[in-house]
């Protein structure tokens, strides 16, 4: 019996040692692989009149996907699948000028080639890694090449600002070594195929909701980053996801969405499986009583009131979007001047000019916090380490004092009033694919003057009547927009939304609003109301905000600007695709800030459905 | 006694208990489902101001398997299992419905043919299921009660269309065919020995050095098809279909991309070739690149040629298949090529070009263009298109044109959108064969007669494309892989490189002039706005008096400068 246990212990233990050494194996092999190929094109590579690369950098995702996707109790999509691939990035001049931050017609810039990633082997060959990076290298150089003299020859045909002229191309980083151990969890798809049954089950109870769907999404592996600076960085990419969504229809045929969302860095992270249900079943009675609700056909100019989800969601979608948001946006040089009406449509607006500028309320204070792992027991997903480029972010940065702006979250590449990355390319899933962009982290709110949170709802009301005003309106929960049902009508609004003509400040809207009877505190449900564009003056006047904070994981899709363009790109790509897309983010903030201003207003529809003739099948 | 009574009821009851297995288990649970809730929506919708007069439901059943193989490594290996779902709904009647060509509205056009994208659960969990067709049968409901107002419209004040057939067939839809459940050794496939024997194929491609592209891919799907109609039409059809495709890539000095593949399909897996076979092939097309990379670059030329088997089964699909598919007679944005030829001689007399869907292979090889019924529920017909030269007939959908009022079969759509006509199984027949030499000579002679020292042989091809409509010139460009300049001084034939072979469909097809012996298949997926479907060509080598070539469009990048990574292997 003794010798037994003995020889289990023993095979744990190699098992343990001996995954453990497949692991770093497999690390040691690609990193090899992309380092001897690195040096081998970077002393190489030339051709007759063109510059040679001056940089070399490749990205690898190795990671494993899991999808799971379940509508009323049964199994639509189940699929686990690897998925190694590289990204190669090849820059030609110098740091002062690279044929990068340039938009031209016919070749795309550096825009085309910069969305495309290669299939690597799913063994760790290194002959075969190699045998990718160099295929790949060679069309991303002769591409590089080309067009930075294009880039020279259009730049040398207009007149830039002596701001532009200076502006470098590409900000010079420390050499960063770092190698973050492996995270190892088990998907264990079947005990998950049943979670996603027993909770998409409970829709089969009500036949007011249209359309249900909960899709499981956990991704696990390593991201590599290595560069011809020397850099060096291994880190692990994990994310656990369950997300629920579902629809219906009003009787005036207003649609009508809700969800729950749990995104966590594993799957033990996740609540335990009663917990999801007792949410899922809270959101589907909401859902139901919303269908009820009365319609908001007002025009409403006052007092605001956001709780729970709905901080999160407005702070998030609001001050971390390209437009007007904390993240930098480069301008770019144009080798047509017909793209330039284009660009405007595209390319989001900065607050570069606003840097040292008071641009919100006085006593509010963000952080970037990137290396913090919890806050208050729960675990941030928008933590890291190292970012896309390799360079280590600073543990906190101080992005707005006292509502002064002091800076923005940026990359490697320049833009005015910034010296340099302060590391905040972050990992992005988009499509089936793994890509990045400028994005947030960990973010931190504080308030310095705080109050309780039933105060702040007196304050609500006493600012109402103040007003003159018989209500108030109290938001708890906003639509995200990472992650929704597909209907019919979304057609419509990928489109706008891909366009960039969604209106600038804008935030989705209000799942959970409420009228609030300023001679009795009573609380209305209302539907159909949306959120005015919120500008940063409106953020000027936060009347006060709550003590307590929460913790707001959630994935970060930017809103327009180009990443719109690709959102409408993978917007189409159907059945394939990854049920996750954004950043993972997370935002410490408070459970309640109180908006000394902003309007509500009825929603502006452009399309209503009718409701269906035909009885849904569900309880008919 | 006692015993024995007991064994003949334990048997007894078995028997009974198996059969009543057997009775409950005939009957498909999801074409029950489909069928049910189908008519539970029509029985609703037809009480509406724009009621439906006909609803089809398409589930397709799909569980595919594919390894990728690059250059001797894996790069992808998994195994899928989908259910889709697609709905077509007809609002209006027969003669005019909302599918009605809408003229001058090219946008909506584009947007309708968008493809839906609706997964059903796999499981067969009937809640789950009737949910999701029936918020879809919901959508497209609305959508088709909109787009029949607006036809109603666009009918009113456009002129007279040129072509006045209704827009749904009255064929007979009442059908019901039903094949058995799957097995699961019908869709068993290892993975393993594929990945092995994917990464030993590929693994060839190292062996030239200038091979800068070498992959190998196997795919293999198990369809079971449901198509049921409220004309009262159930059919269950099952598809099998494996394809293993390897292909090298190598670049000429002059930066032009020389693709070379092999291509095999069979029903299973088991029947594909053997090993040996494959690599002798592979090892083959590596030798065959490498000369390709040295062969001269043509110009263009016009005169006689000889196209070989798969070569002209690639031919016919583009200049002739895709312009005998009936729909394209009917658009007003069509050139409508043969539309008023028939009764005409359009090829020599002794051709006659078949489509046959019914026929599952050609000369002991597996076609991939066979079905039973299309996907409009009708049977897959054999259709003489063009018998003893004379044009015949055309493929048809269940979408009339002047003369040809019913379907033969040829409805066809790949999972998501909706239905228009297609080819199947292409067969060239000829009353008078020729052998290799005697069309070898014919090729000579001709060039002879016309004065012009070489003709050009096409052994191989890839694909092609071909333009249809008005709007611009009606071509076609079929884009041949390994070409022989075939001199008339009898010098050896010569490979050349860097032509497309280019015209206009009429006065091409006026040179075909004689067929041989030889067949070949060439299987394939052809796409056009119904998505892809899987079709076939068996045709022999033919002679054409006169073809034109024009200059390939070619990669202006040059060849990779640095040598590829990685050792040569023996």
């Amino acid at each position: 019996m003794k010798k037994k246990i003995i020889s289990i212990v023993i095979t744990l233990v190699l098992g343990i040692t001996l995954s453990y050494s497949q692991q770093s194996n497999s690390r040691d092999i690609i990193i090899k692989a992309v380092k001897d190929e690195l040096g081998r094109n970077l002393n190489n590579l030339s051709l007759e009149n063109l510059k040679k690369p001056f940089f070399i950098c490749y990205n690898i995702h190795d990671l494993k996907v899991m999808s799971l996707k379940a509508s009323l109790g049964a199994i639509v999509v189940s699929e686990v699948k690897p998925y190694r691939s590289l990204w190669s990035r090849i820059i030609v001049g110098d740091y002062k000028r690279t044929q990068e931050n340039f938009f031209d017609p016919e070749s795309g810039g550096d825009f085309v080639s910069g969305f495309t990633n290669d299939e690597l082997p799913l063994e760790n060959d290194y002959d075969g890694i190699r045998r990718v990076i160099w295929k790949s290298t060679d069309e991303m150089y002769k591409r590089a090449a080309e067009t930075y003299e294009k880039k020279i020859s259009a730049i040398n045909q207009q007149k830039l600002t002596p701001e532009d002229s200076a502006l470098g191309d590409l900000f010079k980083a420390p050499v960063v070594n770092k190698k973050l151990s492996p995270v190892k969890f088990d998907f264990n798809k079947t005990k998950w195929e049943s979670a996603a049954k027993e909770i998409s089950g409970l829709f089969g109870t009500y036949p007011d909701i249209y359309k249900s769907e909960v899709t499981i999404t956990f991704i696990q592996g390593d991201e590599f980053y290595i560069n011809s600076e020397e850099t060096e960085t291994v880190f692990p990419v994990t994310l656990a996801a369950v997300q629920v969504n579902a629809y219906t229809q009003a009787e005036d045929g207003e649609p009508l969405f809700d969800q729950v969302l749990y995104y966590e860095v594993s799957p033990e992270d996740l609540p335990k499986l009663d917990a999801m249900k007792s949410d899922v079943k809270k959101m589907a009675e909401n859902l139901v009583s919303l269908r009820k609700a009365k319609s908001f056909e007002e025009s409403y100019t006052g007092p605001v009131l956001f709780e729970d989800q709905a901080v999160g969601e407005m702070l998030s979608q609001r001050l971390f979007s390209e437009n007007e948001g904390l993240l930098a946006i480069r301008k770019l040089i144009y080798s047509d001047p017909k793209f330039l009406l284009f660009a405007n449509q595209m390319m989001g607006k900065s607050l570069d000019d606003k840097m040292g500028k008071k641009i919100l309320a006085d006593n509010l204070t963000i952080k970037s916090t990137p290396s913090k792992t919890e806050f208050d027991g729960k675990k941030l997903i928008g933590s890291y380490q190292v970012d896309m480029e390799g360079v280590v972010p600073p543990n906190e940065l101080t992005l707005v004092d006292k509502g002064s702006l002091k800076t923005i979250l940026n990359s490697r590449i320049p833009t005015p009033k910034l010296d340099g990355s302060n590391g905040s390319k972050r990992v992005k899933f988009q499509g089936s694919s793994v890509t990045s962009d400028i994005g947030a982290g960990v973010i931190d709110f504080s308030f310095s003057e705080t109050l309780k949170r039933d105060e702040l709802k007196k304050l609500l009301i006493e600012k109402a009547k103040e007003g003159g005003l018989d209500y108030a309106i109290i938001i708890r929960k906003l639509k995200s927009p990472a992650s929704s049902i597909k209907t019919k009508m979304d057609e419509s609004s990928i489109m706008s939304f891909a366009s960039g003509f969604e209106k600038k400040g804008s935030v989705s809207k209000p799942i959970a609003i409420y009228k609030v009877s300023v001679a009795d505190g009573k609380e209305e449900l209302l539907r159909s109301a949306e959120i005015g564009s919120i500008s940063l003056s409106t953020l000027k006047k936060i009347a006060g905000s709550s003590a307590q904070k929460f913790a707001y994981n959630t994935m970060l899709s930017q809103g327009g600007g180009m990443s719109g363009l690709f959102s409408f790109a993978f917007g189409f790509a159907g059945s394939e695709s990854w049920n996750l897309s954004g950043i993972p983010s997370s935002f410490i903030v408070p459970d309640a800030i109180l908006i000394d201003e902003m309007d509500v207003q009825k929603e502006k529809r452009l399309i209503t459905g009718k409701l269906p003739v035909v009885v849904n099948p569900v309880g008919k | 006694m006692r015993q024995k009574l007991s064994l003949f009821i334990i048997i007894f009851i078995s028997f009974f208990i198996s059969t009543a297995i057997n009775l409950t288990a005939a009957p498909d649970k999801l074409l029950d489902i489909i069928t049910d809730e189908m008519n539970r929506e029509m029985d609703v919708l037809k009480t509406q101001e724009n009621p439906p007069y006909y609803i089809c439901y398409r589930v397709d059943d799909v569980r595919r398997y594919t390894v990728s193989a690059s250059f001797g490594n894996i790069t992808n290996s998994d195994e899928s299992h989908k259910h889709y779902f697609t709905t077509q709904i007809r609002v209006g009647n027969n003669v005019l419905d909302n599918t009605h060509e809408l003229r001058g509205d090219q946008l909506s056009e584009i947007f309708g043919m968008l493809p839906q994208n609706n997964l059903l659960p796999i499981d067969d969990d009937e809640k789950a299921i009737r949910q999701i067709i029936w918020n879809v049968t919901n959508d497209e409901y609305r959508t088709a009660a909109d787009k029949f107002a607006k036809v109603k419209a666009n009918v009113a004040v456009k002129v007279t269309a040129e072509d006045t057939s209704a827009d749904f067939s009255n064929d007979n839809g009442k059908v019901e065919y039903y094949e058995e459940p799957l097995n699961p050794k019908d869709y068993s496939f290892d993975r393993t020995v594929w990945e092995d024997r994917l990464k030993r194929y590929s693994k060839i491609l190292l062996k030239e050095k200038d091979i800068y592209r070498g992959d190998a891919t196997v795919n293999f799907s198990v369809e079971r098809k449901y198509f049921v109609s409220t004309e009262g039409t159930k059919i269950v059809q099952n598809r099998f279909g494996v394809r293993l495709f390897v292909s090298g890539t190598i670049k000429a000095n002059d930066g032009m991309e020389l693709p070379l593949y092999l291509s095999y399909f069979a029903y299973k897996p088991e029947n594909l070739p053997n090993d040996e076979q494959v690599i002798k092939e592979v090892t083959e097309l590596v030798d065959k690149l490498k000369k390709m990379q040295n062969a001269p670059v043509v110009d263009p030329y016009t005169g006689p040629a000889i196209l070989s088997g798969r070569s002209a089964g690639v031919f016919f699909h583009e200049i002739f298949g895709h312009r005998v598919e009936g729909h394209r007679q009917k658009s007003e944005d069509e050139g409508q090529t043969f539309k008023k030829k028939v009764g005409e001689l359009i090829l020599p007399a002794q051709m006659s070009v078949i489509f046959d869907p019914s026929i599952k292979s050609h000369n002991g090889v597996d076609l991939n263009g066979y079905y039973m019924y299309d996907d409009e529920g009708m049977k897959g017909e054999k259709v003489a298109v063009i018998e003893n030269g004379i044009l015949k007939n055309f493929l048809m959908s269940r979408s009339p044109i002047d003369k040809f009022p019913h379907s033969n079969g040829h409805g066809r759509a790949q999972s998501g959108y909706k239905p228009v006509c297609r080819q199947s199984n292409l067969i060239l027949e000829t009353t008078n064969p020729l052998t290799k030499e005697q069309l070898r000579k014919k090729l000579i002679d001709e060039c002879k007669s016309q004065g012009i020292p070489f003709g050009y042989f096409f052994e191989d091809i890839t694909g092609g494309f071909t333009i249809t409509g008005r709007t611009i010139p009606n071509s076609f460009n079929v884009m041949p892989t390994e070409v022989y300049k075939v001199y008339v001084d009898g010098r050896p034939d010569e490979l050349v490189r860097g032509v497309d072979l280019v015209g206009t469909p009429l006065s091409m097809f006026s040179q075909i002039a004689e067929a041989g012996s030889d067949y070949e298949v060439f299987n394939g997926t052809c796409g056009a706005e119904s998505g892809g479907v899987p079709v076939s060509s068996s045709t022999p080598s033919i002679f054409v008096k006169r073809i034109e070539v024009q200059k390939k469009s070619k990669s202006q990048d040059k060849p990779p400068i640095l040598p590829r990574p990685g050792s040569i292997p023996e």
